[in-house]
């Protein structure tokens, strides 16, 4: 049809330029780190999101009557796990309440005031989440407009979310720790040896867990269940923001660290809200722009 | 005129696929079976490719990629170059397309998704030392394609509607000029 009329380009030649476009691009935004989507970025403010918000709340609507549809069994085998859970939880909680009043009595001492509430936060909205399922990304409902800037925090309730890599006008995109690429610079609560916490897609996948790796633990002091927190010598990650419990450990074959997984504390299935904080990480290096997190 | 047409044409594919993509983002992962979410990016690209021709393909493939780079953190580009060059691959059905069957969407499009599942592997995967390729297969891969080509069924049936609609526009274009 095209050929008796006008100019034909064949399409060995589309795809060459095709090819050249996608190669400039690559290049453009690895050389440009700020460079994040340029126009489209922009145009993905302004015409995605208001749609993304109005349809996010039918796909959510769709889930639940999804898990409506569950059926009687389902549920009082549920319902008795749970019962156990709670009684379990109860015997926890009891032990938590001992070591919070030590803990309280301890703050006060060294007037330490650590809890997330000190910390500058607002609120946003998940929106969209990332359209593969190679990674764990989603974008919020706010962006540079609201002061979100890249390498802010992210937290929901009871624990850490993710950070923020890429910010538009009225959105801002989220890598969760549970993302393949994700690593953060962890530590241990009950021994304070400090460990990598990375997001791993087997494991994630597997069993809902991340891995955490070279922790130096020569005491043998670290067991399942200890809590494991982000390090005060993380540089892009604020101090004690819980990531998680150690789920598993072993030994690594140098027999100087141990590596393992962690139990993350947030769902992140179900996430639909979450605060960031607006306080970036002061680490007297303004200017560097190391990848090491 | 024929620009006119041709821009027209642009359009309404640019059109369909912001309509794909937000609901992707938003819809598709609350109705992800088993952790994995359908693709339904790959579903347009493979089968503006086959409908309409490897130009097509490319372009409706770069498209693609470049909405999901904006959403995707990675290095912007990365899905660009990917969805490109499937919509491209895609689009070398055309010649064996009647559009009488669905034997043959349905083949691409989990060629496609396939490949473009291998592709993720090998550029964002194996490059960092994660090589199991096996446990990604069985776990990422395949599933994936599985859903996918599911809902490409449906969404084969709105494509087929829509190309008749392109094909009416090229007929309007050519007849005008002649």
């Amino acid at each position: 049809m095209k050929k008796r009329n006008g100019i034909h380009i064949p399409s060995h030649i589309v795809l060459l330029i095709l090819s050249i476009i996608c190669v400039s691009i690559l290049f453009f935004g690895y050389a440009v780190p700020s460079f994040s989507g340029g126009p489209l970025g922009t145009v993905a403010s302004y015409v995605f999101l208001p749609m993304q918000k109005g349809i996010g709340a039918v796909g959510e609507r769709l889930y639940d009557t999804a898990q409506e549809g569950k059926s009687k069994n389902e549920l009082i085998t549920e319902n008795n796990a749970l019962r156990a859970q709670i009684e379990e939880l109860e015997s926890r909680l009891t032990n938590i309440q001992l070591q919070e009043n030590e803990l309280e009595s301890l703050r006060e001492l060294y007037e330490l005031d650590q809890s997330y509430s000190q910390y500058n936060t607002t609120g946003a909205y998940i929106i969209g989440r990332s359209s593969t399922n190679w990674f764990s990304t989603f974008t919020i409902d706010k962006g540079s407009a609201d002061g979100i800037k890249v390498d802010m925090n992210v937290i929901a309730g009871s624990g850490l979310v993710g950070i923020v890599t890429d910010v538009g006008s009225h959105y801002a995109i989220v890598r969760s720790i549970i993302d393949d690429t994700s690593s953060v610079s962890g530590m241990v609560v009950s021994s304070g040896d400090n460990c990598i916490v990375s997001g791993d897609l087997e494991k994630m996948t597997e069993s809902n867990l991340i891995r955490f790796e070279g922790l130096e633990d020569t005491k043998d002091k670290v067991k399942e269940g200890d809590a494991i927190v982000t390090s005060n010598i993380s540089d892009k990650y604020r101090k004690d923001i819980l990531v998680g419990y150690i789920s598993g450990i072993q030994k690594d074959a140098n027999d100087l660290t141990k590596s393992g997984t962690i139990a993350p504390v947030v769902d992140f299935k179900h996430l639909t809200e979450v605060l960031v904080i607006k306080d970036l990480k002061a680490t007297g290096a303004e200017t560097s722009e190391g990848d090491s997190e | 005129m024929k620009a006119a047409f041709f821009v027209l044409k642009g359009f309404l594919i640019a059109l369909v696929i912001i309509a794909g993509f937000i609901l992707q983002t938003s819809v598709f992962p609350g109705i992800a079976l088993a952790g994995v979410v359908p693709n339904i990016m790959i579903i347009l690209t493979a089968t503006f490719g086959f409908m309409r021709g490897s130009k097509t393909g490319a372009m409706s493939g770069l498209f693609c990629g470049l909405l999901v780079d904006t959403y995707a953190g990675a290095y912007f580009g990365t899905y660009a170059t990917i969805f490109m060059l499937l919509g491209f691959l895609s689009g070398l059905f055309n010649r064996i397309y009647y559009g009488d069957s669905i034997r043959l969407p349905i083949l691409v499009v989990s060629v496609i998704d396939l490949l473009y599942g291998g592709a993720v592997f090998v550029f964002l995967f194996c490059i960092r030392r994660k090589t199991d390729i096996v446990f990604y297969f069985l776990n990422i891969m395949m599933p994936e394609m599985v859903y996918t080509v599911v809902v490409a069924l449906f969404v084969y049936l709105v494509m087929y509607r829509f190309n008749l609609v392109l094909d009416n526009i090229d007929k309007r274009g050519s007849r005008r000029v002649a």
